[in-house]
């Protein structure tokens, strides 16, 4: 018989977003940036929401630096720094009532820092969300 | 059957030799081999701290046998915690934040002791088992 693995498991809570969100274009602003992350074993599960009162314009690229307490990411054997290290989920929208466009987001190394980067067609941004998970040292 | 007898023939081998191997193949477990076999669960037990701020206070005190620690922040102010016996403090190495709303269930439970301190006078739940 196998023993039964039990992870543990931290649970940041609802915390408000002070990392650095770039845009392109005419960045948005008057914001809510709020953030949470759960981390279960090895496994960290996020969700990331910008909601602004005053659009901005011509923004097609949103990128998210990862928070400083959200765990390091691990890439897979082969990933080297500056690379993707998954896709994950997210949303620019004209509001938050919308379902937004379609777009492409990936967790990903800047050579710098991890940023959750999101890229889509042009809008007058005013709401985003980036969701999604990755793994991390246990 | 009309006993309880298992008979197992064995082609070609030795009867005798094969009811020995058997035998000593069971091994008669002790006392100290079973404890807490059959047990179904912990007791927990809430060791929460009402109201502290300014000074690392023990979360959990070392217990060999602890299997569960939970904690929880719910208040509206940061705890830090140190999880590896020293002194817990805010934005120190060794000691990791615990926001509000946040909780953190570490399995296995450490046996060390655990401390914390809080950044305003504010509750912090704790469960310990």
């Amino acid at each position: 018989m196998q023993d039964l693995f039990v992870p543990g498991w931290f649970d940041s809570g609802d915390l408000a977003l002070v990392a650095t969100v770039a845009w392109d274009g005419t960045p948005p602003s008057s914001g809510t940036l709020r953030y949470r992350w759960l981390k279960i074993g090895p496994l960290v599960i996020f969700n990331i929401r910008g909601d602004y009162s005053v659009a901005g314009a011509n923004n097609t690229t949103l990128t998210v630096t990862k928070p400083a307490d959200m765990p390091t990411p691990l890439g897979l054997t082969g990933w080297a720094s500056g690379e993707m290290v998954n896709s994950v989920m997210g949303s620019l929208s004209t509001a938050a009532t919308g379902a937004g466009g379609s777009v492409r987001a990936a967790l990903q190394h800047d050579s710098t820092n991890y940023v959750f980067k999101v890229v889509g067609s042009s809008i007058s941004a005013a709401f985003f969300f980036v969701t999604g998970f990755y793994f991390a040292a246990s | 059957m009309a006993d309880s007898s298992i008979r197992i023939d064995v082609a070609g081998g030795d009867q005798a030799k094969l009811a020995t191997d058997l035998t000593n193949g069971i091994h008669t477990l002790k006392t100290t081999e079973v404890s807490g076999l059959g047990t179904s669960g912990v007791t927990i037990t809430d060791a929460s701290i009402a109201s502290a701020a300014g000074s690392s206070e023990t979360i959990a005190a070392a217990s060999a046998t602890r299997s569960v620690l939970n904690v929880s922040n719910p208040g509206t102010t940061s705890w830090w915690i140190n999880a590896s016996g020293g002194a817990a403090a805010a934005n120190a190495a060794g000691s990791f934040e615990l926001p509000p709303g946040g909780r953190w269930c570490p399995r296995p439970a450490p046996v060390n002791v655990v401390k914390g301190i809080g950044t305003a006078s504010s509750k912090l739940t704790v469960e310990v088992g």
